[in-house]
């Protein structure tokens, strides 16, 4: 779909079509009835405003789960959530503050690793400015290991139940994609409002064949070995030839 | 909100809809329609670019004579080191007051420079995607004026910002930015080779009016997705369709370096119909940027069909609000209907990325 270009009011160079200008107006006028008519259904809202967007993003190791959340207050709910995070109201977010943000919100969260409750333990906070928070901008971002055995070869399952519900929230979950072939994401199932995410995963035994550690000698005596043919080459064709 | 913002909030658009109805009368001279109707842009390419003169070539000497008209304050402000990374990360679907965008701004150029930027973006990308672009920034315009929209937020086709990182050449990496509010494009040309990941494409509203014409930015990307999963198996369909809610992008902006398990069903299971239907679908994204590049970068995409998935959220029947994703080992694709301001197909977010290459990473040079 193109728009009009044989109007008059049509800069030839390509450059801004003035609407309304004197020729075709009536069409013109059309246009933009149409194009307010449209508006008037529509509120003008271009971002989030009076939600709490949590997303969930799960790593899964061979030996452990990590945890990333992006916390992201919209507009008309910063103030109410700055009240929490600003804990003494002094308008700024001290790292100590910080943390116990962090920690209150990882409290909203239910964790299972096959069967099993598990505890996540903050490792790291990192929090926008104060002002950012306010425009609705502001995103929170927390990390969270989730301590457990090194997975045994087989299925198992993690399931993760976020409880928040202050300030509107919604959710976004899913499973990282896992860093090695040790792990595999078979499938994750949520909930509708994707506040639950249960990630059903098989570890794998570590391929013999990947793995450096088994065999360091392994690259060191095929370069020897290369070496030792290139050299026994080069000492054949310095050799005169014999008649 | 105080109660006397919003009773002038909600008569507001009956005030307009009054407005547009009188418009519509022949008979009825709009008085200040020029200003009051805003600046939008022609989506034809400019004279003398075509599908097979826009290339990498084309794109640095059009940069270069983009460059060459400003003066040396504006050109310092658009033009970045190629090494730097803050300012390839300086993108957003939010407004250009949320979050500040570097670079120049289409408002502050004057015609000859503007002239010269809209032959560089015609040189860097097809005409089709080209068009989707002014599209875009014609739907911002076309929000700045409309009723209650807040002034405060400085929507409009002035807004949309222009940087350049490193030094354009038909051999060396280099980039182009281009966007603003619900628009990011991140082109990285090196030679034959050129990526457009990762860059948000994004509409609201995602249906509007301009001369008599009915324009929808991303309605081919909507249309192509309803037509893929309305040709899916039941079998298929069942494994496509994910049982909850997607109330955003998951890799959107600030989530560069993440990759996120597949879902969805798997390519390998699709006939050649349906592998065409979703390569065609994935043109929307890759086809932007100029014809050898995507052409390159789509036969990648078709190599990779058998493990690459799509998925969906939503209902099935074409015009509904739903989302979908298409991720593959070297693509991922969103696109996203925003419950914000009304209804979500009015509000769409898209993203496209390649977790192997974002940002050209592949071509070096950084």
């Amino acid at each position: 779909m193109t728009t009009a270009s044989s109007s008059a009011a049509v800069d030839r160079t390509g450059f801004p079509q003035q609407i309304g200008a004197p020729t075709g107006r009536r069409l013109r006028n059309l246009g933009l009835a149409l194009a307010l008519g449209f508006a008037a259904s529509t509120q003008v809202q271009a971002h989030r405003i009076d939600e709490y967007l949590h997303a969930a993003f799960v790593a899964i190791r061979p030996a452990g789960v990590e945890l990333q959340l992006s916390l992201t207050p919209g507009q008309a709910v910063a103030e109410a959530v700055l009240v929490e995070m600003d804990s003494d109201r002094d308008g700024r977010v001290s790292e100590l503050e910080q943390r116990a943000y962090a920690e209150s919100i990882l409290k909203h969260l239910r964790i299972d690793i096959d069967d099993a409750a598990a505890l996540p333990r903050l490792e790291s906070v990192r929090f926008p400015e104060v002002s950012a928070v306010r425009d609705g901008v502001g995103v929170v971002e927390l990390k969270a290991a989730v301590p457990c055995a090194p997975f045994a070869e087989g299925a198992h399952r993690f399931r993760i139940q976020n409880r928040h519900t202050n300030h509107s929230t919604i959710h976004l979950a899913n499973a990282l994609q896992p860093e090695t072939a040790e792990i595999e994401i078979v499938r994750q199932t949520r909930d509708f409002t994707q506040s639950e995410l249960v990630i059903e995963f098989t570890a794998h035994p570590l391929h013999p064949a990947t793995p450096k550690v088994k065999r360091p000698w392994l690259p060191i005596a095929v370069i020897i070995g290369l070496g030792a043919a290139l050299a026994a080459t080069l000492s054949r064709r310095s050799k005169p030839a014999r008649n | 909100m105080t109660p006397t913002r919003s009773s002038f909030r909600s008569i507001t658009p009956w005030l307009f809809a009054g407005l547009g109805l009188l418009a519509a009368s022949p008979a009825f001279t709009l008085r200040g329609a020029d200003s009051a109707a805003g600046t939008y842009y022609k989506t034809q390419v400019p004279t003398g670019v075509t599908a097979s003169t826009a290339s990498t070539a084309a794109a640095a000497k059009a940069a270069k004579a983009f460059l060459d008209s400003l003066d040396e304050a504006k050109r310092g402000r658009a033009v970045f080191t190629y090494g730097d990374d803050k300012q390839r990360a300086n993108w957003s679907n939010l407004p250009v007051t949320m979050v500040p965008r570097a670079g120049l701004k289409l408002g502050e150029l004057n015609a000859a420079q503007r002239e010269k930027l809209l032959a560089l973006l015609a040189s860097t990308f097809s005409p089709k995607g080209y068009q989707k672009l002014i599209e875009i920034v014609n739907g911002d315009e076309a929000l700045k004026h409309s009723p209650g929209n807040p002034p405060n937020l400085m929507f409009g086709s002035d807004e949309f910002y222009i940087s350049i990182l490193g030094t354009p050449s038909d051999r060396t990496p280099w980039m182009l930015q281009f966007g603003g509010h619900h628009l990011a494009i991140n082109v990285t040309l090196a030679g034959a080779k050129g990526v457009i990941t990762p860059s948000l494409t994004a509409a609201q509203p995602a249906t509007y009016q301009l001369d008599g014409k009915t324009i929808r930015p991303l309605g081919a990307e909507d249309s192509k997705a309803f037509t893929l999963i309305n040709a899916l198996t039941p079998e298929q369909r069942t494994s496509a369709i994910l049982g909850s809610k997607f109330r955003d992008l998951v890799l959107g902006p600030g989530h560069d370096g993440k990759k996120i398990a597949p879902e969805g069903v798997k390519g390998s299971t699709f006939t050649a119909a349906q592998k065409a239907l979703l390569l065609d679908l994935a043109s929307e994204w890759v086809g932007i940027v100029h014809e050898s590049a995507a052409k390159a970068k789509l036969a990648e995409i078709e190599s990779n069909l058998a493990d690459t998935y799509f998925a969906w959220s939503g209902p099935t029947t074409p015009g509904s609000a739903a989302y979908f994703r298409i991720q593959g080992p070297t693509v991922v694709i969103e696109y996203a209907p925003q419950n914000l301001g009304g209804n979500p197909v009015n509000h769409i977010h898209t993203i496209y990325r390649d977790p192997t290459n974002d940002y050209g990473v592949q071509f070096g040079g950084r």
